[in-house]
């Protein structure tokens, strides 16, 4: 299991080869144009600006937007287009409205047009307030570039300016409408795009207002999206602008979102030593121009105050800390024998250091063992079902059915790309008339309402239930039985009579069939009928109900799919709890442990002491936790923030957050996606893979097990760990390496992190010193702390979107093969492979199931629902995150609301194993009676599924309630303020000496 | 002449009755409905498409398409075709706003049901079973009046299920506009009868193809379709003859500024200026003489004296340099400043642009604080540049559609025939038609 293996069934084979295909479908089909009488190959399908732009010439434009296509509003992007060679009038159409044919010939540098794009700039700066040295996107402003590309240099308006109020439209986004060029690209990536409801256009003539009806916080988790697709300053970063920097004196890196199972790449900047935003890293086939908010915001917690700096137990208070003191004190724990608990956030170079440490069968990955099952089930699929990208998706799938995951809060910006997969049938039956994808305004006019078909199966409203064919909200008991029932429907489905299975005979014929006492729903003809049209059904699913005996139902629901029975190809996704956990399914075979295990064998004495990477343990509760430390000789902690078992800990190492660590994190699919730290933590901060090493020197360095780490390596650098297991012969480690020399090959010598104006360092901290602060040692990094380096574009990994004339994010147009295509470097993917392995079937059984335990009528089982941004344990520490949480609430059945003596808007006690929580009361009609969908701050995300009591909350409690949240919320806001004062204090001590690769470099 | 009656020499109009209209027994008892039963029980609707093109109809809303071609361009599907659309629609443009233009009005107050029965042919003809009256907000009364006469559509089963016993349905609305100048534009009247914001969409593809809420749709003036009936009963020769000229019919003309006798009249297409102006409208008031004129409505193109005798028909007014428009002329006399009209005429527009493409929505309110300043006595030479300049920038061809095309007609033609007005403003620091000057 640990080497990649190769005894991958056919069918994986196969459908890989599928996914390959998929991917080859973005080369175009290319006709020839002549752009000022110059030969040019561009994409048949697309338009004339897209066409223009890949050839990397400079046409300016504001409305159109690779991934919105065109509306031709703005009117900056118009060329002459001629009607052949002896044309010398032409006729002035907009690049953007306009198809390519063969032959075409336009006028991009003649007279008229480029004149009359100057005066497009100069009539919208007729109102623009000029305001660039106070304004947060000066320097990278898409206003200032194209200016500057239409060669408008001087201003000849001489009237009054319009001006707006501005809303406060919450903790994450600013408003400044006076900016305002009223391009529109807001509002249509808002509404259209993205769904969101409460933003829109107002007013008309040179008075169009975009933003909300009144001052609010805005409601969609891609709000933060407006900084990046409005071409000015009207809508900015606000937690950027409070603590701000020029783009240019950002350093920024490569980074993979640790949010989600999605892998958005993103591109962290920081200035010095602290981190202040994080912006949107192009991929053509993940998140390509868009992040959700978790992950733009969500950065925040590398600056908590909650963040552990120090280490514990490795030390003498008279001693200093180094390699020295710390062999010294771990060389008493030397002979104890160690578990490792792995984690889903942590790197999967760290977790498979850990695994190589204690060996694989002192290992686990912190599951219980209902976990464990889920785990199994997920890793079967994974084997069986390759899983589509984002790009795949928006592109190919006809059917969408989702079932018990809601992605809008656990994998934003998948739900994003399923938008994109609704409108699907609306465009392709717009191409019937012949309207292209990219006719945005024309294809929405023509779709009308027509949505490709969603049935959503949910514990729980979503918000996609509006615009889904069918939504059903069950409970998982009727989940299983619903998608039992429906294949077995399916499994006696005869392609041959087709006709017995229409709409309205579904519910008589096949109900004959099957079982004649049982009624079908109309809900499930429904699906049946939608199933036989579709070519391409996407099943989408998670682990969040935490039901082994759903992902069951699930896996036979897609076989029976996939059979031949119907002619299409199914595809899946299964949207992994963490950033990591489809990597550390990887590390999973029969030997790993599970919590349950962990147990046994510290209370059996099989083991003596724990070592935690990065994990909480959220599933178990503080008696559990406390057990297990009881039982626990030495426990040694590595976490980047205080956590509860930091507390507990013997032993602490302070480890580097995603933005100060390198690293590869695995997606839902598989893919393995390297980060880059931004910045070098501050000492004794060290990255996690670092602490290991040194905890393998100390403690693991005279183990017989031969399956232990053996080496004496004095690992240094992230690629000599990846030469090691690349010579253990493990494929992903063999292709990240294959990767990097390609890079070298191209001429990349290292990545410069820092933009060209850090030339001047010695003047840029002038204020503190004149002494030219020391570049960090690179210790092999691909990478460099430094100005100095390879430009951004030899790599795929740009640390930051820039291109000459254009400092914009729309320099990514620059960097693409042509618009919307791969990176000009793109490298190949590297798919983690896994293999189906009937073995792992039940080895990990929940002694009692819960749900037969016992037969209890009046059982109650509360499902998760807090908002997008609270939903992973990481974002709670954001005070803008916990300033945007209004309150907990619970949502019940009337039934049984009116059972408990609930009534909406009284307060409820939710009492689980975890403690007692309040919550004001919501009603809806939709959910059955069995189910208390929360949204508590409280209770852990991992407490899913779990039983729950419900009772009347005493007038003492409704005010603890209310105290509680007030308090929450002052708290916040202190924090805030607190740490904005800690990082401006920061940003006066500039450190001279900086140095990367552990304490033997200080 | 005399032996003529009125319904063959005035259609659209010897039916008007502005203090009480006709109600349908009335209304058929004149003679009203027979178009529409010719239609429906004789004519296939590609009989009634053939018809139209032969009479030579053209749009009366200003643009002057030929009405049978637009409809030529709607997809006609056999019933059992599964790729027919669900609808198909017929919508009236009466969302008369054009300065200076109050033709439809009299229509839609004087004869509604003459508009129902030609939206009842028209509709027929293209297949559409649903139909709407996009109507100006501010013309409430010809709402009203619409409405009671729909009813009685309904009630006399000219409207509703099965039409007069034909297997041909057809429900008709009226809807009242929010008031803007841009829902003249047949695109903008769509978005804003589907609820949406006002603004002109993105052609191709034309409405025809994929007009309200995305199905086949056509959207005529009043005054285009009121003809339909007629041209029905009395055929397409009788209506080619009504005019002299090549441009087939009769057309409602109009005048206003300081004549003598501002209103409407309905006469053989191509009458002259001169024969409106002076014939009907009785000259200008005493003690003025004629200066210009915009021949039909603010978007046009001002004429001059010299151009009197030019006749109002489509080619005759575009060879003069100038547009029909809708007919309806304003007259720009030789007391009233030349840079003042066209500086309503531009905050006109600049009120109306709908915000959505740069040269109009930035361009005409540009153009308004430099006429301002200039009628102020506060222009510059350069001034007059700039002018030029954002006339250019304006032009067809690169905006979103004709409004801003539109304002800069009369700005364009009045920089070229009242150049020197403009100079004495500049020059004289004040507007030399002020009073006291």
């Amino acid at each position: 299991m640990m080497t990649n293996s190769k005894k991958s069934t056919n069918k994986q084979s196969n459908n890989k080869q599928n996914t390959k295909n998929i991917d080859s479908t973005k080369a175009t089909e290319k006709v020839t144009i002549y752009i000022d009488d110059v030969p040019y190959q561009v994409d048949k399908e697309n338009n004339l600006l897209a066409g223009v732009l890949s050839q990397k010439l400079k046409l300016p434009y504001f409305c159109w937007h690779p991934s919105m296509g065109s509306v031709g509003a703005c009117r900056q992007c118009a060329v002459m287009q001629y009607q052949d060679e002896n044309d010398t009038r032409g006729r002035m159409v907009m690049s953007c409205m306009t198809p390519v044919s063969e032959g075409m010939r336009i006028g991009l540098t003649d007279k008229t047009s480029t004149k009359f794009r100057e005066q497009v700039i100069s009539a919208m700066m007729t109102n623009h307030p000029h305001d660039c040295p106070v304004c947060a996107e000066g320097g990278e402003c898409h206003l200032q570039d194209m200016t500057v590309m239409t060669g408008h240099t001087a201003r000849h308006y001489q009237g009054k300016k319009r001006t707006f109020n501005n809303q406060n439209l919450g903790e994450l986004v600013g408003h400044e409408m006076n900016r305002c060029i009223t391009c529109y690209r807001c509002v249509r990536f808002y509404k259209d795009y993205a769904g969101g409801e409460d933003f829109g256009a107002y007013g008309s003539k040179n008075q169009v207002y975009f933003g909300r009806q009144t001052d609010g916080t805005l409601e969609s988790e891609f709000a933060g999206n407006l900084v990046e697709v409005c071409p000015t300053g009207v809508f900015t970063n606000k937690v950027f602008s409070t603590h701000f920097s020029r783009k240019w004196d950002l350093q920024s890196s490569p980074s993979v979102c640790s949010y989600c199972s999605v892998g958005c790449n993103t591109s962290i900047g920081e200035r010095y030593g602290s981190v202040r935003r994080v912006m949107n890293r192009y991929n053509s086939t993940i998140n390509g121009y868009f992040l959700c908010d978790r992950g733009r915001y969500g950065i925040g917690a590398v600056n908590a105050s909650n963040r552990l700096k120090q280490t514990k137990g490795l030390h003498d208070e008279n001693e200093a800390l180094n390699e020295l003191s710390i062999a010294k004190k771990l060389a008493h724990h030397a002979q104890e024998r160690f578990i490792a608990i792995g984690s889903a956030r942590a790197s999967f170079e760290a977790n498979r250091l850990l695994k190589q440490l204690v060996g694989r069968t002192n290992f686990s990955l912190g599951y219980s063992n209902n976990e464990m099952q889920l785990a199994v089930q997920h890793k079967q699929l994974l084997a069986q079902y390759p899983q589509p990208s984002l790009h795949a998706i928006e592109q190919h799938n006809d059917l969408v059915i989702i079932i018990g995951e809601d992605i809008n809060q656990t994998a934003p910006r998948l739900a994003l790309s399923v938008k994109q997969v609704l409108r699907k049938k609306g465009i392709d039956r717009a191409a019937t008339i012949g309207i292209k994808p990219w006719q945005d305004s024309a294809v929405r006019t023509y779709a009308g309402n027509e949505l490709t078909p969603l049935y959503s199966l949910q514990a729980k409203t979503t918000s996609f239930d509006k615009s889904a064919k069918q939504a059903l909200v069950l409970s998982p008991e009727q989940l299983i039985a619903t998608i039992t029932e429906v294949t077995h429907l399916l499994s006696q489905f005869d392609p041959q009579n087709v006709v017995a299975m229409d709409k309205n005979e579904a519910t008589n014929d096949s109900g004959n069939q099957s079982d004649n006492n049982k009624e079908i729903s109309p809900w499930v003809g429904d699906f049946i009928t939608a199933l036989q049209a579709a070519e391409k059904p996407l099943l989408i699913t998670g682990l969040s109900l935490q039901t082994p005996e759903l992902l069951a139902a699930i896996e036979k629901l897609m076989a029976c799919i996939a059979s031949d029975k119907l002619a299409c190809s199914p595809e899946l996704i299964v949207v992994a709890p963490q950033c990591n956990s489809v990597g550390n399914l990887h590390l999973l075979n029969e030997q790993t442990l599970s919590l349950e295990q962990i147990q046994d064998k510290l209370l059996c004495q099989q083991a003596d002491s724990l070592i935690l990477l990065e994990q909480d343990l959220l599933s178990l509760t503080a008696t559990k936790i406390a057990e297990l430390r009881a039982h626990c000789k030495t426990l040694i902690v590595l976490e980047h923030h205080q956590s509860e078992l930091a507390t507990l800990a013997d032993i602490t190492m302070p480890v580097a957050a995603v933005s100060e660590s390198d690293g590869h994190f695995v997606n839902y699919q598989g893919v393995l996606q390297a980060f880059a730290a931004t910045l070098v933590p501050a000492a004794p901060i060290m990255s996690n893979w670092r602490w290991l090493i040194i905890l393998a020197k100390t403690l693991f360095s005279h183990n017989h097990n031969h399956d232990h780490f053996s080496v004496n390596n004095n690992f240094r650098s992230l690629t000599q760990l990846h030469h090691y297991f690349a010579e253990q012969g493990e494929a992903w480690a063999v292709q990240i390496l294959q990767a990097e020399n390609s890079d070298v090959n191209r001429g990349n010598r290292g990545v410069a992190q820092q933009t060209h104006r850090a030339s001047g360092r010695t003047a840029m901290i002038a204020n503190q010193t004149m002494h030219e602060p020391k570049t960090v040692a690179n210790s092999d990094r691909h990478y460099h702390f430094s100005m100095e380096g390879s430009s951004a574009e030899k790599s795929d990994n740009l640390p930051f979107t820039w291109a000459p004339s254009w400092n914009s994010n729309q320099a990514i147009l620059q960097h693409q093969q042509e618009v919307n295509g791969d990176l000009i470097n793109q490298q190949q993917e590297n798919w983690l492979m896994f293999s189906f392995d009937e073995q792992l079937n039940d080895l990990w059984q929940n002694e009692v199931l819960e749900s037969n335990a016992s037969v209890d009528q009046d059982k109650l089982t509360l499902v998760q629902n807090l908002p997008w941004f609270l939903v992973d344990s990481q974002a709670r520490v954001i005070p803008e995150f916990t300033l945007m949480f209004t309150g907990n609430t619970i949502e019940l059945s009337p039934q049984l609301a009116e059972g408990k003596n609930l009534s909406k808007g009284s307060i409820a006690v939710i009492t689980t194993a975890q403690g007692k929580f309040f919550a004001t009361v919501k009603i809806s009609k939709k959910l059955p009676d069995d189910l208390v969908v929360a949204s508590i701050f409280e209770l852990s995300c991992d407490h899913n599924m779990v039983a729950v009591t419900l009772t009347n909350a005493s007038p003492a409690q409704v005010t603890q309630f209310n105290q509680q949240y007030e308090q929450r919320q002052q708290y916040a806001q202190q924090e805030k303020h607190h740490i904005l004062a800690r990082l401006k204090i920061q940003d006066q001590h500039i450190p001279i000496h900086l140095t990367s690769g552990g304490f033997d470099h200080a | 002449m005399t032996d003529i009656p009125k319904a063959l020499t005035h259609p659209l109009t010897h039916l008007v009755n502005l203090e009480q209209p006709l109600n349908i027994e009335q209304y058929q008892a004149q003679g009203g409905y027979q178009g529409a039963s010719k239609a429906l029980h004789d004519y296939s609707p590609k009989q009634v498409l053939d018809l139209i093109s032969e009479s030579n109809l053209k749009g009366r809303g200003g643009a002057g398409f030929p009405t049978g071609m637009k409809w030529s361009c709607v997809p006609m599907f056999s019933e059992d075709d599964e790729n027919a659309p669900e609808f198909k629609y017929l919508v009236c443009n009466a969302d008369e706003m054009e300065p200076g233009t109050f033709k439809d009005r009299m229509l839609l107050e004087g004869v509604p049901h003459q508009l129902i029965e030609a939206m009842i042919i028209s509709a027929y003809t293209i297949g559409a079973n649903r139909a709407y009256i996009f109507i100006r907000g501010e013309y409430h009364l010809a709402a009203e009046r619409l409405q009671t006469a729909i009813d009685e559509a309904y009630k006399a089963s000219w409207l509703g299920d099965k039409i007069q016993g034909t297997q041909f349905k057809l429900e008709l609305y009226v809807h009242s506009s929010a008031g803007r100048y841009i829902c003249g534009e047949e695109t903008a009247l769509i978005n804003a009868l589907e609820g949406k914001r006002a603004t002109p969409r993105a052609k191709p593809p034309f409405p025809q193809v994929s007009g309200l809420f995305g199905k086949p749709t056509i959207v005529n003036n009043v005054e285009t379709l009121s003809n339909i009936p007629h041209i029905l009963k009395n055929g397409a020769n009788w209506f080619k003859e009504l005019s002299p000229n090549s441009d087939a019919g009769t057309k409602i003309y109009g005048a206003s500024g300081r004549v003598k006798n501002a209103g409407l009249w309905e006469l053989p297409m191509g009458a002259t200026i001169r024969e409106v102006l002076y014939q009907h409208a009785g000259g200008l008031q005493d003690g003025l003489a004629l200066k210009g004129l915009l021949p039909g409505g603010a978007s046009t193109d001002f004429l001059l004296p010299e151009h009197l005798d030019t006749p109002m028909d489509f080619d005759s007014i575009g060879k003069a340099g100038s547009r029909l428009g809708t007919g309806g002329l304003i007259i720009l006399d030789d007391h009233n400043c030349p840079v003042a009209m066209v500086l309503n005429l531009l905050k006109f527009f600049a009120q109306e642009s709908c915000g959505w493409c740069t040269p109009c929505r930035d361009g005409t309110p540009w153009v308004v604080e430099v006429l301002t300043r200039i009628e102020k006595g506060q222009g510059t030479l350069a001034d007059l540049d700039t002018l030029n300049d954002l006339c250019d920038f304006m032009w067809l061809g690169k905006t979103h559609c004709a409004l801003a095309p539109g304002a800069v007609e009369p700005l364009k033609s009045a920089l070229r025939y009242f150049h020197d007005d403009f100079e004495q403003h500049i020059e004289k620091k004040c507007c030399p038609y002020a009073k006291g000057h």
